[in-house]
């Protein structure tokens, strides 16, 4: 068969077809839950009490 | 003074100049686009200078709003959320310095060389060739500091937040320098690399990126950290956050040539651009129904706290625009919308609406943390903020659509014999009360900004710069 570059072009969209479904998956492994529950927390955790005297006062 | 003295803090300094310059630019950038609308209302209001005229005020209007007042809150908040979700202080003190005092000189360079007629005439990219050079060396400090920041990190994961802020300081480098790729004939005066039908695709190729990268993928960052801030609880699906990301990414990219639907660019291309556009719809929804979704369980909260109302309505605007962009994109209606009023009333409703609102409510939630203050001085004034915001949005968008779709029928209406039925001066008189309630409508938002000015000179005046410490390793 000969490779042309419409055959590369219509493997390349394969392939990109493919990537996403791939990453669709993970994303939604159930192996991933635990990581991504704790990564979702990182805006919240780190809360300060307002920073009022930390910095302002000796 | 023994362990505070030693102990690592974050950066807030930058931060603060950046946020406090996000308020000054978006004031004097809101001005001059309520100055021009004012314009198309009483024309004399040129009073005959060259320098206040229309053609050279709007794109100083578009390039204050967009890369003054959007730049600043992207600069200060993607330098906060980095630090914060990173547990590490920015990469280096010097650089960050630099991208502040080097982008305000980006900005008045335009300021002035915009109304003195100076301009490349590329949409959103008129800026001389030397401003273009300024702004490709502090986006590469720019760069280092972000990613330096995130290469440091202490948290295992890159919180995605981040992963839109280096989306959009990526691609906007590549945007700049291939768009901006010109030939000097003298200081003040280039000549673009491309032609033709060409030189139109690589403009809209970035000037659609700028929409996606500049003002969408930065501004999810934003999004992605300040409504779980703000609401207290982690986003609704941080799965489909990930999901949102690559599928919006990819898709961005490609839409540009609905900017040239019936022109010389290749059928094939118009085809392809529509394509892209319609398929955008997705992951701007599933961005969208992730942030708002992100207040269920806690929907009282709109009621009671006015900085998530700015988040949340926000997010309305994003998906509204988000919905009218693919439908504007599609070949046989952008034939009615394209060159009217419409798409300025389209483009208003994600400036004003999304990042707009996106970024004030970002500030209000920011600003005091900076300062070591609870909360804004007046929290009734950022209520009333909310309403003029609002109200002045839905007179704007309103009076351009209505303006944008008659002016498409009146173009496009024959006679029997096939003349043209109005003249374009017929349509240009019935637009009179429209860019009236458009002036209107800005006034109001404009009103909203100088309430904001207020606000925030009441809530750093007398206000010590807060200095927040870096947890140590857990």
């Amino acid at each position: 068969m000969e490779l042309d570059l419409g055959t590369v072009r219509g493997l390349l969209t394969a392939v990109l077809i493919a990537v996403y479904a791939g990453i669709f998956l993970w994303a939604w492994s159930p192996k991933r839950k635990a990581a991504f529950a704790a990564a979702a927390r990182a805006p919240l955790e780190e809360d300060e009490a307002p920073a009022a005297g930390k910095g302002g006062q000796p | 003074m023994s362990t505070s003295a030693t102990a690592e803090t974050y950066n807030y300094k930058v931060v603060r100049q950046f946020t406090i310059m996000t308020v000054v630019w978006g004031i004097v950038g809101m001005a001059v686009g309520v100055f021009i609308a004012a314009q198309l209302v009483w024309p004399e209001l040129n009073f005959g200078i060259p320098w206040l005229t229309y053609s050279r005020l709007r794109p100083l209007h578009t390039n204050a709003v967009i890369f003054a007042f959007g730049g600043s809150a992207l600069f200060a908040t993607s330098y906060y959320v980095v630090q914060r979700t990173c547990h590490v202080r920015l990469f280096s003190d010097k650089l960050a310095a630099f991208t502040f005092w080097g982008w305000q000189a980006v900005i008045v360079l335009a300021a002035v060389t915009l109304p003195l007629g100076y301009t490349t005439s590329k949409e959103y990219a008129e800026l001389e060739w030397p401003i273009d050079v300024l702004i490709t060396v502090v986006w590469v400090a720019y760069a280092i500091v972000f990613f330096g920041t995130l290469a440091r990190r202490r948290t295992p994961h890159i919180y995605v937040a981040n992963w839109f802020y280096g989306a959009f300081i990526l691609t906007i480098a590549l945007l700049h320098v291939v768009n901006s790729a010109a030939v000097p004939v003298s200081w003040f005066k280039s000549y673009s690399v491309y032609a033709g039908a060409i030189d139109a695709m690589v403009q809209w190729w970035y000037g659609h990126n700028a929409v996606g990268f500049f003002l969408t993928a930065g501004f999810l960052g934003m999004m992605y950290y300040f409504v779980p801030k703000q609401a207290g609880r982690p986003v609704y699906s941080y799965r489909l956050s990930v999901v949102h990301f690559w599928a919006l990414i990819s898709l961005y990219m490609w839409a540009g040539p609905h900017h040239l639907h019936y022109t010389a660019l290749p059928d094939w291309a118009q085809s392809l651009g529509m394509v892209f556009s319609l398929m955008l719809l997705a992951p701007s929804w599933g961005g969208m129904i992730n942030g708002i979704m992100t207040l269920s369980g806690a929907w009282h909260k709109l009621r009671t706290d006015p900085i998530i109302r700015f988040l949340i309505v926000s997010l309305s605007f994003y998906g509204m625009s988000t919905f009218e962009g693919p439908m504007m994109s599609i070949k046989t209606v952008n034939a009615l919308s394209h060159y009217t009023d419409w798409t300025i009333g389209h483009v208003h409703s994600g400036a004003l609406g999304w990042v707009g609102l996106v970024t004030i409510g970002s500030v209000y939630a920011l600003l005091p943390r900076l300062f070591g203050r609870e909360q804004m001085h007046s929290i009734k004034a950022i209520e009333a903020h909310f309403w003029l915001a609002t109200i002045g949005i839905v007179l704007y968008i309103a009076a351009m659509w209505i303006a944008g779709v008659m002016q498409g029928l009146m173009w496009r209406a024959v006679n029997e014999d096939g003349t043209l039925t109005y003249s374009f001066v017929e349509s240009l008189k019935a637009m009179y009360p429209y860019y009236t309630v458009r002036f209107l409508g800005g006034v109001l938002y404009l009103s909203g900004m100088l309430l904001m000015a207020w606000n925030v000179w009441k809530t750093v005046s007398g206000a010590r710069p807060a200095e927040a410490p870096v947890p140590q390793a857990a």
